[in-house]
């Protein structure tokens, strides 16, 4: 069980644990690896897969978008079940696996630990993810998710989507497990590295989250499968939807934050000052994104509104915390940027793909916060239209360039190699033009007011979009030409690490080759079995900076920078 | 490993972190969470309807001595965790495992009140949306308590195996704080459902 399981790192001397395991088969070793870095990177491998999937899926919808008549793929009610597929597969298939599958290889070697907390946990997590996400997809195929037609194969996707998130869940579990409970001596929660500060945040706030969703998951299924006294299968989408808007969908951008914020100051050589103020711009952002609260609203306007005819966005769109959390969002992240542009100025940045994909995914990312600020004001009458799924899509795009930032930075521990820099920035330059028109379609066409048919066939049924005017089918074009520029730009990352996976080298990678400031860069590229060979004694934010500088009192040259601050 | 790996001091063995015990914490706010968007939607769906002057639990009964006795048998489970807890912790075995057993008991005593209940309200789940309601939340509670009392089982057996100590009981501490959390859901369930109706 792995729950009560031991900790090695606790029972074991160090010696003991640092000999190399005995050898197994390649495949057993990779398929029953308890390993943090063998199921991070296996989390990684399949959730850049769904990417590719996931992007030609959404893509193919918005070309559908822009000339229903013209254009027809699916078929009205097919349409439906797929827009459902693309909007969810992108999030809970593909994004929040590739925070946790960059977060479990990356945290444990932050914070110095021997291995993640419960291993045998996160290996079923990883497991459960793939599984799930082949039922889910499977549902699909015989006419099943939200709108189906297939009764029980609705029932199956309710049952698989739960599934899902119950293992994204017991993963990120594992992940906050380690930062809480598996830190050296010294590496007090105030030392904690940024990027697995905004792990611990962003998996407490699922926790705090995602559970509603599994309770509300189980009502619509006894319902739907006894009674259908609430559901019917149109009405299950809107459910699920408050996971992928405003405020929710922040949550997915937390540990983008956290990426950020370790690779700006290494790849801008100075020290990060503010710690301490960092940390909390980081959870006040967390804070900000806790969206639980909106289940009851989506449920009352969309499912069981006294208006049944059409949607009352009332309930929705009027509540004081929606607004509230939407502007004040804004806060946190310009905490941040003063810290980063503080510390670039007094540094010699390099201009390294990492560190300019860390700037374009903030960029992108306060985008999506000035949007979501304009989306809750009310006058402006842009809630409820495509402007809402520009905006999340803003989000989701700033999240996925922050983590392509963060495999090209981690690449050393993630695979020992360096993915390609010239190649990494032409495909950033992909990923910026394509998130621009996509986001920028969306965004553009909510203006006039087109509606999000996805949530309106909700109520009413999906009657296709007919109608629109020129204005808003160019603006549809434009979002259906990003969403293909997207799928050029995912693919090539993959060609990337592909690539790069196949340079012979002359001698292995060097441990630290960034001059790194926190504990992951004290170890091998890739790290060894057991990570490293003793424990570190911490004693500040940055303790690899402080070990180059010599600098291990306080008083040191460049103690004015901080070496304490925060 | 490279040079950097040893710029650092090296630092004593770590004390054994309360893994279990920081990971069950995690799960029972999970928990927690979970009840909290049952029970928050059968409450506005309640207030709901009696703001439009309808009957909540029109046309059927909830019995309350089966719910009061049901509560009491979780609040006398609580003394006998208690109980486990502080007889091992002072390395008192025997207690520790009557108290265990006896714990284990009110589980089985309130899953079998429980079930009584049900005959009782003779409720059919297909009818109303207050009975997939009703049937929703506390069936979840039925398989989260059977969740506890495994977990609890599980550390009971070890402890017969010979493991915690006075010093070294993460895991037990573990099955406590969730057995703590489990009957307080209930004590929710108890007030929301049977008791204000």
């Amino acid at each position: 069980m792995a729950l009560t399981e031991t900790q090695p790192e606790a029972t074991a001397p160090a010696a003991e644990v640092v000999a190399p395991p005995p050898a197994v088969d390649p495949v057993s070793s990779v398929l029953a690896s308890g390993d943090h870095k063998t199921v991070g990177r296996l989390y990684l491998t399949f959730a850049l897969v769904l990417l590719l999937v996931a992007t030609v899926v959404s893509t193919v919808v918005g070309f559908e978008r822009v000339d229903q008549g013209g254009f027809d793929v699916f078929g009205r009610d097919t349409y439906f079940q797929i827009s459902t597929l693309s909007a969810t597969g992108m999030v809970f298939m593909v994004l929040m696996p590739l925070l946790i599958g960059l977060a479990m290889v990356v945290v444990p070697l932050q914070v110095g630990a021997r291995s993640i907390a419960f291993p045998r946990a996160a290996s079923a997590s990883f497991w459960g993810y793939l599984v799930a996400t082949a039922m889910v997809i499977a549902t699909y195929g015989i006419n099943g998710g939200p709108g189906g037609g297939n009764d029980d194969a609705v029932d199956l996707w309710i049952l698989s989507f739960a599934f899902l998130l119950a293992s994204l869940l017991l993963g990120s579990l594992c992940i906050v497990a380690t930062v809480v409970a598996n830190r050296p001596p010294g590496m007090t929660l105030d030392r904690v590295p940024l990027f697995s500060w905004s792990m611990l945040v962003t998996g407490t706030l699922w926790l705090l989250t995602l559970p509603v969703m599994l309770a509300v998951l189980l009502l619509v299924y006894i319902d739907h499968l006894y009674g259908r006294t609430l559901f019917g299968n149109f009405q299950i989408y809107p459910t699920v939807h408050w996971l992928l808007r405003t405020p929710q969908i922040y949550t997915l951008a937390v540990p983008a934050l956290g990426i950020v914020a370790d690779i700006v100051p290494v790849m801008g050589r100075s020290r990060q000052r503010h710690h301490g103020l960092m940390m909390g711009a980081i959870a006040f952002f967390g804070l900000m994104g806790f969206g639980a609260f909106m289940v009851g609203a989506w449920m009352s306007a969309v499912v069981i509104s006294p208006a049944a005819a059409s949607v009352d966005f009332d309930p929705l769109y009027d509540q004081w915390m929606w607004i509230g959390m939407g502007i004040a969002i804004g806060l946190p992240v310009l905490i941040l940027l003063g810290g980063w542009a503080d510390t670039l100025r007094r540094g010699r940045p390099r201009l390294h793909s990492s560190f300019l994909y860390a700037i374009a995914g903030i960029v992108v990312l306060l985008s999506a916060v000035a949007a979501g600020a304009l989306l809750v004001i009310k006058p402006l009458e842009l809630a409820g239209t495509t402007w809402e799924v520009g905006q999340a899509d803003l989000v989701i795009w700033a999240t996925v360039i922050a983590v392509v930032g963060g495999l090209h930075y981690w690449a050393p521990k993630l695979a020992g190699r360096q993915l390609g820099d010239g190649f990494g920035k032409g495909v950033l330059l992909l990923f910026l033009i394509g998130t621009g028109l996509l986001a920028g379609g969306n965004l553009a066409a909510g203006v006039p007011g087109e509606v999000d048919h996805v949530i309106v066939a909700s109520s009413e049924g999906f009657n296709g979009v007919v109608g629109v005017s020129d204005t808003v089918e160019v603006a549809n074009g434009a979002a259906a030409l990003g969403g293909a520029i997207l799928v050029l730009a995912s693919f090539l990352v993959v060609v990337n690490i592909l690539a790069s996976s196949f340079v012979s080298l002359d001698e292995p990678l060097a441990g630290d080759p960034w001059d790194g400031h926190t504990l992951e860069w004290a170890t091998a590229s890739p790290p060894a079995h057991g990570n490293f060979d003793e424990v570190a004694l911490v004693t500040s934010a940055a303790p690899l900076l402080d070990a180059r500088e010599g600098d291990d009192d306080a008083g040191g040259a460049d103690a004015p920078d901080g070496k304490e601050e925060g | 490993m490279t040079d950097t790996a040893h710029v650092l001091p090296p630092a004593a063995p770590p004390a054994r972190p309360r893994m279990v015990s920081i990971g069950t914490a995690f799960v029972s706010i999970g928990t927690v969470m979970f009840f909290a968007g049952l029970i928050g939607f059968y409450l506005s769906q309640r207030a709901v309807e009696q703001a439009a002057g309808g009957e909540w639990l029109d046309g059927f009964e909830i019995p309350l001595t089966p719910p009061h006795v049901m509560m009491l048998t979780l609040a006398m489970s609580l003394v006998t965790i208690s109980w486990a807890y502080y007889a091992i912790v002072n390395d008192d075995r025997p207690n520790a495992y009557l108290a265990m057993g006896l714990t284990l008991l009110f589980g089985v005593a309130f899953i079998n009140a429980q079930a009584y209940l049900y005959s009782l309200m003779g409720l059919a789940l297909r009818e109303t949306f207050q009975a997939v309601l009703i049937y929703t939340i506390t069936g979840a509670y039925l398989a989260v308590l059977g969740a506890a009392m495994l977990y609890l089982a599980i550390t009971a057996f070890r402890a017969l195996a010979g493991q915690y100590s006075p010093q070294q009981h993460d895991g037990f501490v573990g099955a406590v704080i969730y057995w703590y959390v489990v009957v307080a859901i209930y004590a929710v369930i108890w007030i929301a459902i049977y008791i204000t109706k």
